[in-house]
């Protein structure tokens, strides 16, 4: 039968101690290469497919229900609607947050209330915690706050977050 | 079908992160925590199939051929040590060339299942005995 | 996925003979080849066969990044039993569980073996400072990571997306987790098995709202192990053979950004899949007892809701009246389920698998639910909230 070791009881047995020290350069390819590069520019660029008119953001190359190329780059709005919205007290290595992150997807225009597939994009979103414990905020129209021109190094982060539009 | 490339080699994005574990902490188990202080007192210890007497180094909970239990207490290693094979590492894990070329060897012993890892100190050869010099993981032989 | 066309005519009728779990664990001390070794064993004993009346082995891990050690599947096979035997390996995120005995049954149907050990291991207690560290990389390196996500947000957006569709409350959600939390009680396998309220679990510690600490199942270390053989030998080994029925399992977009979260429509087609070829055609009427997968309390109801169990929006009403309990019509995760048991990922979902085989088979011990039951469904789910993983079985 297997033992269940307790925190303070890994103290008492033997154990072999690893650091991994993996470094990674990923490849963005050719769709997130563009769409970095549009980010920097300030710009929200998905790929179209022609045959079935779904736009991918982030972008693909390829559509993945038609299974052929996707036709071409389109510019989407930094505008959409928040379909859900959670507030996050921990870090991702479980550390406790004083104040909450708040992330969530976001449907970009253009797109239609009962899509399915849509153009959309994970983010923070600037908002306040009651707004999303009373989920007030899902359904609500935001716009993305970019980080000033200068600052923009084409990276997902160039854009600080979606926030409410009035 | 055309397949749209704007990018060409150079212009194309690269997006470097490092893998942010902090560690991992790996337990041996109960039957590899005695090995290991088999180690400790300059001993081997294999366990012993009740089933076809096989004796497996490391020890291990059960026999990988009979599935079942390994016998209780370990039985010590005294059987002749040697070099099974071996290979000579003239660079690190990061290319850089080692001052000194350090041969490793999988260390049998007569009569057991299994080996050690062992850092080797002179001529290896394969076949040829070998004297531990000291017990740990790996090992640290001298040829005899 | 509209155009699935699964051929449904196969060589073999599948049985399960026998079945092992290890203690579910935080923190286990022996390592993962020897908790794969009990399970298997335990597996082999309760079929009444020796490793060398098997034919063909399937390992079930998830990541290698939990345990730490790359190409797990390897490095499992002497302690799954696989040594010079056909193995392999399945992984399909936390649908896993439930794949790993699919892959099996189709080593059998198609006649290629006759018998397969099927095992399943999870260790995720080596990773420092949490595994949540590790979960980071399932994200799309480039578009999603460097927002620095912990798991916990993508299931607390589905959560959120599927409370404000269907107009679902947290209190509600929490009676699964009060429910499989008391169920593990009667699991002698249990990692956290426990009497809580409804109250207990909305007073927990905010993780991300709308999850909170008694939400979510633990951090577990643990191994399961399935023994199947064809119907031939089923007869030869046992006067109660339990059988698999149906199979389905489908995998939707990882663009989850970019696709609706309120209904897990990848599991609506997995389950019909498995329906068709079980011949369910109203699943709420012939199903009797299910083990729906259960990371999260939520998880559950979306799931017997994809698994047309319930009708959309409506598992939380169900609940409410029972119809779930150990005693109820349609019970449950009586096991316990991945809130009471725990979720040691891949073992998790063949854990569940193996309740049902428990249940139908009739010795699930204190865990067996008091109607009498005929067809049992076991199901996982994982990736990107994009895969799941259906399987019938009928005594």
């Amino acid at each position: 039968m297997v033992t269940g070791l307790k925190d303070e009881d890994l103290k008492k047995v033997y154990t072999v101690t690893y650091k991994p020290n993996a470094k990674y350069g990923y490849s963005a390819g050719q769709a997130y290469s563009v769409f970095l590069q549009g980010l920097k520019d300030g710009k929200i660029l998905g790929r179209r497919c022609n045959k079935c008119g779904r736009v991918y953001v982030p972008p693909r190359m390829y559509c993945e229900y038609c299974f052929r190329p996707t036709d071409e780059w389109i510019e989407v709005k930094d505008e959409g609607i928040v379909m859900t919205a959670v507030a996050s007290f921990i870090s991702w290595t479980r550390e406790r947050l004083e104040t909450p992150e708040i992330v969530g997807v976001i449907r970009l225009y253009p797109s239609r209330d009962n899509d399915f597939v849509y153009p959309g994009l994970f983010h923070r979103i600037c908002t306040t915690y009651e707004k999303v414990k009373d989920m007030s905020i899902i359904g609500k129209k935001v716009k993305a706050v970019w980080k000033p021109k200068e600052q923009r190094v084409g990276s997902i982060n160039d854009i600080e977050c979606f926030k409410e539009v009035e | 079908m055309a397949w749209e490339k704007r990018g060409t080699e150079g212009s194309l994005v690269t997006w470097y992160d490092n893998m942010e574990v902090e560690a991992y902490v790996y337990t041996a188990g109960p039957v590899g925590e005695a090995f290991i202080k088999g180690l400790n007192d300059k001993k081997i210890l294999g366990s012993r199939c009740p089933k076809c007497g096989r004796v497996y180094v490391p020890a291990r909970m059960y026999c990988e051929y009979c599935f079942i239990k390994t016998e209780d207490t370990l039985v010590e290693v005294k059987g002749r040590a040697y070099i099974y094979t071996y290979t000579t590492v003239y660079k690190d894990h990061y290319g850089n060339t080692l001052q000194t070329p350090l041969h490793i060897g999988l260390i049998k012993f007569e009569g057991v299942t299994g080996g050690l890892l062992a850092y080797i100190d002179g001529k290896p050869e394969i076949g040829k005995e070998v004297e531990i010099v000291s017990y740990g993981i790996p090992l640290k032989v001298k040829v005899k | 996925m509209s155009g699935m066309k699964p051929n449904i005519y196969f060589n073999k009728r599948v049985a399960v003979v026998g079945a092992g779990l290890t203690l579910f664990r935080r923190r286990i001390w022996e390592t993962p080849q020897e908790m794969s070794w009990e399970a298997a064993r335990k597996a082999l004993d309760e079929a009444g066969l020796e490793l060398k009346d098997i034919d063909c082995v399937v390992i079930g891990s998830a990541p290698d990044a939990f345990d730490g050690i790359h190409m797990k599947g390897e490095y499992l096979s002497h302690g799954a039993g696989g040594i010079r035997k056909m193995v392999s390996r399945v992984f399909v995120g936390g649908a896993t569980g439930v794949m790993t005995p699919i892959a099996g049954w189709y080593h059998v149907a198609s006649g290629l073996c006759s018998k397969v050990l099927v095992v399943a291991e999870e260790k995720m207690s080596p990773g420092r400072p949490h595994p949540q560290a590790v979960f980071k990389y399932i994200w799309d390196p480039i578009t999603e990571k460097p927002l620095n996500p912990n798991l916990i947000w993508i299931f607390a957006m589905e959560m959120h997306r599927y409370m404000k569709a269907y107009n679902i409350k947290k209190e509600d959600i929490a009676l699964v987790s009060v429910k499989n939390k008391n169920n593990a009680i009667d699991n002698p396998y249990a990692q956290i098995p426990a009497k809580i309220t409804v109250e207990d679990v909305l007073k927990s510690e905010v993780l991300v709202w709308p999850v909170q600490l008694l939400d979510i199942s633990p951090v577990s270390d643990g191994a399961a192990a399935m023994v199947l053989v064809g119907e031939d030998q089923a007869r030869q080994l046992t006067d109660t053979p339990v059988w698999i029925e149906g199979v389905g399992w489908t995998l939707d977009s990882t663009g989850w950004p970019g696709r609706d979260l309120a209904y897990p429509r990848y599991l609506e087609h997995a389950a019909r899949m498995a329906y068709k070829m079980a011949g369910i055609e109203r699943p709420y009427k012939e199903i009797d007892v299910v083990e729906p997968y259960d990371p999260f309390d939520y998880k559950e109801l979306h799931h017997l809701e994809g698994l047309m169990i319930a009708k959309r929006g409506e598992a939380p009403k169900l609940l409410k009246e029972g119809v779930f309990d150990r005693n109820g019509d349609i019970p449950s995760s009586p096991s316990g389920g991945l809130l009471g048991v725990g979720n040691p990922i891949a073992a998790a979902g063949l854990m569940k698998t193996i309740s049902i085989y428990w249940q139908l088979k009739g010795t699930a011990g204190k865990m067996q639910v008091k109607k009498p039951v005929h067809t049992g469904v076991a199901q996982a789910w994982g990736d990107l909230m994009q895969a799941s993983t259906v399987i019938v079985m009928r005594n």
